[in-house]
């Protein structure tokens, strides 16, 4: 009879288990597509929608680039953040309120393996959300990519810093509501105020300084540099920024996870 | 063993209303989204104050439309955009969960009537898009001046769309068998709709084919009806609006009542 190892194991990356967390994710997405894939199209095209016809007919522009153009950057990786965000924070916090989350703690999995596999499939959400966003406003407006590697990097850190985010807010979150709390109080507030649908130059003096204290502004500077090249912030200090936060977010998660807090008692 | 005891008559009361029945329905359900009050009522508020400063505040430079400043014109759209979807929240999300939980049948079992039911549900969904709308009228003060031209056709239009959400989200809830029919119904039916009927620009701006359907769209007229209350301007006309309002509502009410009477997807 063969004998199946199911220590722990240690001192080698367990791929098995992290793809296998990885999927089951990424599945649990798919099989509610309409929801997870349609309705922030749905939205950004209605924001888009209302932007025009609000503001249509009077040669709004900024700099010299069409006021459409401008925003398409912005409304999509507004749905990227809302979406990774959203799949992390729900995804752990429904295990834990229906306790299945055992299910994901029992297996041979390290708190590395554990936030890898969580912190991907959601960001995997995001980068397909703002793929199909794309699509959808690509019917209404040209598209033009000025630097394919700042959309990319940005789509991804964004992505990235949504869902660990999302997975510490769950980690910590005892019930729906504080996910909700933090996703209406603090996330929103954040994304709409990040120059999501204006320059920060619009903005009064005081706003615009405290604007470029806010992550969530270079995220939107920088995405929208990718494809317009232009930018009211500093580039190399988004980047820095962005990837710091991550690095230091991700860790949070792993120590997070390897202590069990709020997760094991 | 002891001697029978008279059975106690548990009979449905048929001939009268049952007040009791019906308030403490009502209270429960009111009950139920004050006890999450951050999602239920600030939620919202903050929602439309980051709409306000970011159409108002990001673009308002001295716009004006139909000779009035836009955050003015903006105002009674977003108080109207507040109610349709916070009481459609309510009742949709209300009887969803509870028919997922299967506590359902504690609401179905007291004696109370189908339109007992209703109005227990629909008045409670109501209550929080009024309420809500109350918040925000007040916080939307603060910013920009809001004066009131008729006070007659505010609560009318505002008590309308209340009620007509109320019912509309209690359809939904019957209606659905998981929560993601609710959110399909929301984000491809409620939020377009309420995004655009005029709650942030006047309809003329829309191409001519689109205007003549928003003279079929019951939102549409909400939202006119509710900004001539506070602004006296119109793009439609205010007593064919206060008539599709009653009309809607009268159909709505009586679709809740047949679900409710006949048990459609919820009693087996």
């Amino acid at each position: 009879m063969q004998i199946i190892d199911t220590r722990p194991r240690q001192g080698r990356w367990n791929m098995l288990g992290t793809w296998s967390l990885y999927r089951r994710e990424v599945l649990r997405f798919f099989k509610i597509a309409a929801q997870t894939f349609f309705a922030p199209v749905i939205t950004a095209l209605l924001f888009l929608a209302i932007f025009n016809l609000a503001f249509a007919g009077e040669g709004r522009s900024i700099g010299d680039i069409p006021f459409i153009r401008f925003l398409v950057p912005g409304l999509t990786l507004m749905a990227m953040m809302t979406a990774a965000f959203a799949n992390a924070s729900f995804s752990l916090m429904f295990e834990k309120v229906v306790e299945t989350i055992v299910d994901t703690l029992m297996p041979p999995m390290s708190p590395g393996e554990l936030t890898a596999g969580y912190v991907l499939s959601s960001t995997t959400r995001g980068l397909l959300v703002g793929l199909t966003v794309l699509i959808g406003m690509a019917i209404f407006t040209s598209i033009e990519i000025h630097s394919w590697f700042f959309v990319l990097f940005y789509a991804v850190a964004a992505s990235m810093l949504m869902s660990v985010l999302g997975l510490i807010t769950a980690i910590w979150a005892e019930k729906i509501d504080h996910v909700a709390s933090i996703n209406n109080f603090v996330i929103l507030p954040l994304t709409f105020l990040s120059g999501t649908f204006y320059s920060t130059q619009h903005l009064p003096e005081m706003f615009q300084k405290i604007a470029h204290f806010n992550p969530f502004f270079y995220m939107i500077d920088g995405f929208r540099y990718g494809f317009l090249g232009l930018h009211d912030g500093d580039l190399t200090i988004g980047i820095i920024l962005l990837t710091s936060l991550i690095a230091l977010f991700w860790l949070a998660c792993v120590k997070l996870f390897a202590s069990g807090y709020k997760l094991k008692s | 063993m002891a001697s029978p005891q008279t059975p106690l008559k548990i009979r449905p009361v048929l001939t009268s209303t049952n007040w009791q029945g019906l308030w403490t329905l009502y209270a429960k359900e009111v009950h139920r989204y004050l006890k999450i009050f951050g999602q239920t009522l600030l939620a919202p508020i903050i929602t439309t104050l980051l709409f306000l400063t970011v159409f108002g505040v990001a673009f308002g430079g001295g716009r004006t439309v139909n000779g009035l400043p836009y955050v003015e014109f903006l105002a009674p759209g977003l108080l109207m955009m507040t109610i349709l979807q916070n009481a459609f929240a309510n009742t949709s999300t209300s009887l969803i969960q509870q028919k997922l939980n299967e506590n359902i049948v504690d609401t179905l079992m007291p004696p109370l009537s189908p339109m007992e039911l209703t109005i227990g549900f629909v008045m409670s969904g109501a209550t929080r898009g009024l309420m809500v709308a109350i918040g925000v009228g007040v916080s939307l003060s603060f910013v920009v001046p809001i004066e009131i031209h008729n006070i007659g056709a505010v609560v009318f239009y505002a008590v309308g769309a209340a009620l007509m959400m109320g019912s509309m989200g209690m359809m939904t809830g019957i209606w659905a068998e998981k929560f993601d029919h609710v959110s399909t119904i929301t984000n491809f039916i409620i939020l377009p709709l309420s995004f655009l009927s005029g709650t942030f620009f006047p309809i003329t701006r829309f191409p001519e084919t689109m205007q003549m359907i928003s003279h079929y769209n019951p939102f549409f007229y909400l939202i006119d009806g509710l900004r001539f209350g506070f602004t006296g301007q119109t793009d439609g006309a205010i007593e064919i609006g206060a008539i599709v309002v009653v009309a809607v509502n009268i159909v709505l009410w009586a679709t809740c009542y047949v679900m409710f009477k006949t048990g459609y997807k919820i009693k087996d």
